[in-house]
């Protein structure tokens, strides 16, 4: 208990209280008629809720009262229930309406069930699909699509071709290259014997043709050939241009003289480097290819068998994962060189500017690395080991920014040549086991194979990398991701290889809803609130821009034993600049075990020191659970934080209800300290 | 060169996350017109796309927290998994 205590009387939770007194103090004249409006409300709880946002000091418009009475009276479950809704929803400052309410209520009370999204997706599979009848539609009204084209299609027709393979056909007049489909995988090759041939599933290739015909549409004033180039190519992503563009042979001087110029530029000796990882790489996935290509073969029926066992499949695969791994290890290389060669040129500041110089150059350094795990292939690729050093390299520069502050220069500057060494001799090797995943994906996409399309992450796989991935393939990063593709002016510039907007969950649903055919009622309804469950983690991942303290809640599908469990994390840390505080940050995990039952974990950091409190309350769950977190500690050790103090304890069951009260319930200890005005506030585990 | 497209869009989307909630709601009305047309599905509810636009997981979240979840996941499934052995 002492460590709790002690915890909670860290300035995080006081600066928390100080903070929310402070803004209700600032505009408390601003309010008045908007909460009478909420007090006069029939509906249950609506006098709870008006003392709840007036103490928070969160005036409510007409329509949000509305909402809110609508949400107290036919919401689901009971009013502390939908108080709480209603709580997060002011805190982080997201106005109430109907959906906002009803989304954050579906996460905060739902499971993410795998079943029964298992069952949505399998009954609306094939809606939002392209329809091969609307192309045919706008190839034969196209006045600038070739009447040879128009008659292949209707040649095919005739024949008894199913639609989508007459449009194969059709593609494969237009872009003059040699076209085949197997199954559901379309290869296309140069038809001039040229060996190189890139495989695109037949869904992806009906989309580049709709997307070229928007273009078109859209008076983009090319021909169409040179759209569907450009579509393929934003399938394919940007590392097929050179390959596309050697079978296309009509007009290789365009796309091929941008590629070759990028890359003629490297100096001779990362050429040789290069290119020994190059064969390296190759000779490495060809041995490890035939499991990646049996486990394909166990899920195949004869169609897609055909397209298995053709050669130019595995050839494929092996090519562009090789140039995804190539990419990557440049990437990596040119931000080591960066970083190493700043650091190098580090020397003890002698004035006020040189010092704020040497802080800037450490920020920029900290950023890349943050940038290389978080958003590059680089970390989709390495083993355990090299991304923990980089984690812990990050961790490690932001010390010597801060011992900068504090004037402890000589120390700072130790310790960030420390870090310059480290990373000079890092060498980016890719690991068998992500390279050979990355087969898997790359070659599921192909053959058209839904794997997983309910994310969820292998605890055996687990890294912090994976973590995020997790949650991108839920979709909860979707409509920054989708911000961030539609302004960017150049769209070449981002890179389309880790991810597709129309992979994540989210898009999915969003996709099925659009789709909103009568007959499939049901299935809309459960996919409206798994949709929500989303939506709703989303805006409590939302950082709000006027406080300190932010509270954040996540739904983590862990994949263990055959089953997903669907783990709940709450965290609650300070804002650190656009980011949260790792430093100082509290993470509650709920999780109900087969056999050891509720469980929770409080990992609590303070300055970096992390304590971990565990509360379970089966006899033999601490001698299980006792060396896995001595484990656990290592682990946390390698990537920055420094050890604290564990405790087991037993949990709380003097209340009943949901995990998240119980959750709430792991920090009960602490209520004697904490002031009566915190709870108006929410969210800080203690309540 | 290559991050340069990011950098327009983090210059943007910082701007206007310090900027007040109109002008938020404008350029979600942006970002959803922009994304009907190219056919991308995306939350439709300018009330709530403009508290998801800006909020990046990917620079919001430090990597060291996520590798505090990936440690505890780890925990998980070794006890999942230790149960299920036995049965």
């Amino acid at each position: 208990m002492k460590i709790i205590d002690q915890l909670f009387n860290s300035n995080i939770f006081t600066n928390k209280n100080n903070q929310a007194q402070s803004s209700r103090q600032s505009s408390t004249s601003m309010m008045g008629d908007a909460f009478s409006a909420l007090k006069n409300s029939k509906a249950p709880g609506m006098d709870k809720v008006e003392s709840m946002l007036r103490n928070m000091n969160r005036p409510v418009s007409d329509s949000e009262v509305s909402s809110i009475e609508k949400f107290m009276s036919d919401g689901t479950g009971s009013v502390d229930s939908k108080l709480e809704t209603v709580k997060w929803a002011a805190d982080k400052d997201i106005e109430m309406t109907d959906k906002n309410l009803n989304a954050i209520h579906e996460s905060l009370n739902s499971e993410m069930n795998e079943a029964e999204l298992i069952e949505t997706l399998s009954g609306v599979k094939d809606s939002g699909k392209i329809s091969p009848e609307e192309i045919v539609d706008k190839i034969n009204s196209d006045p600038t699509i070739p009447q040879s084209v128009k008659d292949s299609i209707a040649a095919s027709i005739e024949e008894g071709l199913p639609l989508d393979k007459a449009i194969v056909r059709a593609v494969k007049n237009l872009i003059r290259a040699n076209v085949e489909v197997k199954g559901q995988t379309v290869f296309i090759q140069g038809s001039d014997g040229n060996e190189n041939c890139i495989c695109i599933s037949l869904d992806d290739l009906l989309q580049a043709v709709e997307s070229a015909f928007e273009a078109l549409e859209s008076g983009e004033g090319v021909s169409f050939e040179d759209l569907l180039k450009e579509a393929l190519v934003e399938v394919l992503g940007e590392d097929e241009i050179k390959n596309l563009a050697e079978i296309m042979l009509s007009d290789d001087e365009n796309t091929l003289e941008d590629v070759e110029g990028v890359e003629s530029n490297e100096n001779e000796e990362a050429d040789a480097d290069i290119k020994a990882f190059e064969d390296d790489m190759i000779e490495r996935l060809e041995a490890s290819m035939d499991e990646v290509m049996s486990s394909f073969m166990d899920n195949s029926d004869g169609e897609m068998a055909a397209a298995i066992s053709d050669m130019r499949f595995k050839t494929f695969l092996v090519t562009k994962i090789t140039a995804q791994a190539i990419e990557a290890k440049k990437e990596f290389n040119e931000v080591k060189k960066e970083i190493v060669q700043n650091l190098r040129e580090l020397e003890v500041p002698k004035t006020p500017q040189e010092k704020a110089d040497v802080k800037e150059m450490l920020g920029k350094a900290i950023e890349k690395l943050d940038n290389l795990l978080m958003k590059s292939d680089v970390t989709l690729f390495t083993d355990m080991k090299m991304e923990r050093d980089l984690l812990n390299m990050s961790s490690t520069l932001q010390e010597a920014r801060k011992l900068l502050g504090k004037g402890e220069v000589n120390q700072a500057l130790d310790i960030a040549k420390n870090v310059q060494n480290k990373l000079d001799q890092m060498i980016f090797k890719p690991s068998e086991k992500n390279v050979q995943l990355m087969a898997f994906k790359q070659g599921a996409d192909v053959l058209n194979i839904q794997t997983n399309t309910v994310p969820s992450i292998d605890w055996q796989d687990a890294s912090p990398r994976g973590v995020l991935e997790l949650f991108r393939n839920m979709g909860l990063n979707h409509e920054p991701e989708v911000a961030e593709k539609l302004l960017s002016q150049d769209k070449s510039l981002i890179k389309d290889g880790d991810y597709k907007i129309k992979d994540n969950l989210k898009a999915v649903l969003l996709k099925l809803m659009e789709s909103e055919e009568p007959d499939q009622r049901r299935a809309v309804s459960a996919t409206e609130k798994s949709l929500n469950n989303l939506t709703g983690q989303q805006l409590m991942n939302k950082l709000e821009t006027k406080q300190d303290t932010q509270t954040l809640f996540f739904h983590v599908p862990v994949n263990a034993a055959g089953e997903v469990k669907d783990m709940k994390l709450f965290v609650n840390a300070r804002k650190n600049g656009d980011s949260i505080d790792w430093e100082n940050s509290s993470l509650y995990f709920s999780v109900d075990l087969k056999k050891y039952g509720e469980t929770g974990i409080h990992i609590q950091t303070k300055d970096k020191l992390l304590s971990i409190s565990v509360k379970n309350d089966n006899a033999s769950f601490e001698n299980v659970m006792k060396p896995l977190v001595t484990v656990l500690q290592k682990e946390f050790v390698d990537v920055g934080f420094k050890l604290g103090p564990v405790n087991f304890t037993a949990l709380d069951k003097t209340k009943s209800g949901g995990d998240i009260v119980k959750m709430r319930d792991v920090e009960k200890p602490t209520k004697t300290i904490v002031k009566p005005t915190e709870s108006e506030k929410g969210f800080d585990f203690s309540i | 060169m290559k991050k340069k497209g990011v950098n327009v869009y983090d210059d943007q989307i910082e701007s206007y996350a310090k900027s007040d909630a109109n002008e938020l709601e404008s350029l979600s009305r942006v970002i959803l017109e922009e994304a009907k047309k190219q056919d991308m599905p995306v939350e439709s509810d300018i009330k709530t796309l403009k508290n998801q636009i800006g909020n990046d997981i990917r620079k919001n979240i430090p990597p060291q927290l996520y590798a505090v979840v990936s440690g505890i996941v780890d925990v998980i499934g070794r006890l999942e998994e230790e149960e299920s052995s036995e049965g």
